[in-house]
């Protein structure tokens, strides 16, 4: 990312007036750490100029002065023995491919996991932010927090951000007093909890690839080896058409014990064994 | 926003669309046909708007017909894509402007089974399964895991109907009806309607 | 690239619209003759359309001079068709690799979509991934290699490069022109 394409510096000024006042109700909305402050840049409508000039497009920064990563596939479900995260590890930046190895799994802490699509610094961030409130919510209440609680704080600074650009599409997973436990959350402060006879979410710009693979193979009864076949399946699928997702893929199975990381291989492998596989069911 | 799909299998390729004709927030229509035989043993299945698609198939299907009245012979299939492909091409650069037809392209001929994904530029792709628009967003991935070689109608048939509920699950805008064509060496030798 | 009496080109596999990959059997490297070789990348319905009337003009040529068509000349051939179109182009750029004369000098030029000619006597590089080639090129090349050695050369800088690219790859093939050879392989590359 090359910072001498922002705009000139003397566009930011330190926060003071209102955007002071709007930090200050963050603190009090549970981002729980004062010294944390966004500089806000110094024009009539702050909010419109930032998702304006710094939101990460869908595929390219078209005019953009900056580029973000993003282009993603990932994905989570619940099934019997806990719940499956399934990601792909490519961060493109417009059509480059800027790391065919990133962890999208972000390890919030021994119980909890979120997944990140969209803009990558917008999610490493405010998922190590979560990180932090989870631990809070922890020392001062003597207990873990929930998942469904721990994905509403993240809904909430997501919301109370809306409009500003930024971007992400996440899971927050993990396993609490209810269970295994998923929600989806993304920028604009929508938060769905994963249930029903399809509890599961396909997120990035793979998803419906990767749908395609799991509505039609998923059942809640696999077995932990057969789940972390379809997660694994369900990425290779989406990574074979989608230009934008690739690399490395990476399983973790979350138990009431916690998250283990169970897989991580190179699709280029996958490819070799599933057309292999094909060739072979073939009729004669 | 239409469904345009196709597989072939042992001895045969089929197209299933969608039978919905939408303007503006209405749907005009639910019986409309979107493939349609352009020849005794090719079906040509076409997404796009209306005017633009019953123009371009009508057009190819008669000059398929004068071209064997000519010749005496059935076009290949490797020829009948490259003659759809080369008018594609043409209307691009045409007065007329384009013609708004994204289309698969099946048939059988001497050689067997074959398949074409066409789309309005002008490109052209040899293929064993194809989606034409926002559907293979959703049913590639089935058709990449499912499809094998030599797949019998069953079997190709089992294959599209569950790209269907693929589309009902995951797609915004749903159809109500579908219809699948299948041609083999003796010409169409199936037509179904499907109201999953 | 260009080798010792020797020339190739190679082009990755895949079709697709923006971010969905439609096929990955795609060709876009086509001999001319025996002595010319060209690469098209852009809109593959032009690379279809732009490779058929090139074709009509070298075979006319040949009918009516009753010998080849050189590089130099189909290059020269290729630019005024291009030029032709200034007002409405076809979206391709191609490169020309051939080899010249009698002696068989390699000849290796690129060209925009105007038909604006660029002759270099290393490599030339067009399409998506035109940067990352850029790169892989310059590490690579060598002079004077032999065919073996240029394939193998050609080969990684191909594949090196589509893999930071994320609208190429998905297979890959290399065109090696000899005096007395037209070698085609493929490559197999990543699937992502």
């Amino acid at each position: 990312m090359d910072l001498l394409q922002a705009p000139p510096r003397g566009l930011f000024r330190e926060s003071h007036g209102a955007s002071a006042t709007r930090m200050d109700m963050a603190s009090a909305a549970g981002m729980g750490h004062d010294q944390m402050k966004f500089e806000l840049p110094g024009v009539q409508h702050p909010a419109e100029f930032v998702s304006q000039n710094f939101s990460p497009g869908t595929y390219e920064d078209n005019g953009k002065r900056l580029k973000f990563s993003k282009g993603t596939t990932t994905l989570a479900f619940i099934f019997k023995g806990g719940v499956i995260v399934s990601v792909d590890s490519r961060a493109s930046q417009g059509s480059y491919i800027g790391s065919q190895t990133v962890k999208k799994v972000i390890e919030i802490n021994p119980y909890l996991l979120g997944t990140m699509a969209g803009g990558a610094a917008d999610c490493l961030f405010w998922e190590r932010n979560l990180g932090m409130q989870c631990r809070m919510f922890e020392l001062r209440n003597k207990e873990r927090i929930s998942v469904a609680a721990a994905s509403k704080l993240l809904a909430n600074t997501m919301n109370y951000y809306k409009g500003m650009g930024l971007s992400m599409g996440t899971m927050i997973t993990g396993w609490d007093k209810r269970g295994p436990q998923l929600f989806y959350v993304d920028n604009d402060g929508t938060r769905l909890k994963a249930d029903g006879d399809k509890p599961f979410f396909c997120v990035g710009s793979g998803g419906t690839y990767a749908y395609g693979v799991l509505d039609s193979s998923y059942s809640f009864d696999l077995s932990d080896e057969e789940a972390i076949e379809l997660g694994k399946r369900a990425i290779y699928h989406a990574t074979y058409r989608d230009a934008y997702s690739g690399g490395v893929n990476n399983v973790y199975l979350v138990k009431e014990t916690g998250w283990t990381h169970v897989f991580s291989g190179d699709t280029y492998h996958h490819h070799d064994k599933y057309s292999a596989e094909r060739e072979a069911a073939a009729n004669p | 926003m239409d469904v345009v799909l196709g597989v072939t299998g042992k001895g045969y390729a089929m197209v299933l669309t969608d039978m919905t004709s939408n303007r503006s927030i209405f749907s005009l229509k639910h019986d409309e046909d979107k493939a349609a035989m352009v020849d005794e043993r090719k079906v040509l299945a076409c997404g796009g708007d209306q005017a633009s698609r019953s123009q371009f198939t009508e057009y190819v299907s008669k000059n398929f017909a004068l071209t064997a009245l000519r010749t005496g012979l059935e076009m290949s299939n490797h020829a009948a894509a490259h003659f759809v492909r080369n008018e594609l091409a043409r209307a691009i650069r045409a007065r007329g402007g384009p013609h708004q037809a994204n289309s698969i392209l099946a048939g059988v001929d001497h050689e067997g089974p074959a398949m074409y994904y066409l789309d309005y530029l002008g490109t052209m792709a040899k293929v064993d399964y194809a989606a034409q628009g926002y559907c293979g967003y959703f049913s590639l991935s089935l058709m990449d895991k499912n499809w094998k070689r030599n797949m019998t109608k069953e079997e190709g048939r089992d294959l599209l109907l569950m790209c269907i509920d693929q589309l009902r699950a995951r797609f915004i805008i749903n159809s109500t009806r579908y219809k699948l064509i299948v041609v083999d060496e003796t010409g169409k030798s199936a037509e179904e309607i499907i109201e999953p | 690239m260009t080798g010792k009496n020797c020339v190739a080109i190679a082009s990755d596999t895949r079709m697709g619209a923006q971010a969905l990959t439609v096929a990955t059997n795609q060709e876009r490297v086509f001999k001319m003759n025996n002595k010319t070789l060209l690469g098209l990348s852009g809109l593959i319905s032009d690379v279809y359309t732009v490779k058929q009337k090139l074709d009509m003009q070298v075979n006319m040529y040949k009918l009516r001079e009753n010998r080849d068509m050189k590089p130099s000349v189909f290059n020269n051939m290729l630019s005024s068709f291009l030029y032709a179109r200034r007002f409405g182009p076809y979206f391709i750029e191609p490169i020309v690799a051939g080899l010249e004369g009698p002696d068989n000098k390699p000849f290796i030029s690129g060209q925009d979509l105007l038909g604006a000619s660029v002759f270099t006597d290393d490599f030339v590089v067009a399409g998506t991934s035109e940067s990352e080639l850029f790169g892989t090129c310059e590490s690579f090349y060598k002079p004077d290699l032999e065919p073996e050695e240029l394939f193998e050369t050609i080969a990684q800088c191909m594949l090196a490069a589509v893999d930071r690219d994320c609208l190429a790859g998905w297979g890959g093939v290399v065109h090696i022109l000899t005096p007395d050879e037209h070698i085609v392989k493929h490559l197999k590359g990543r699937h992502d």
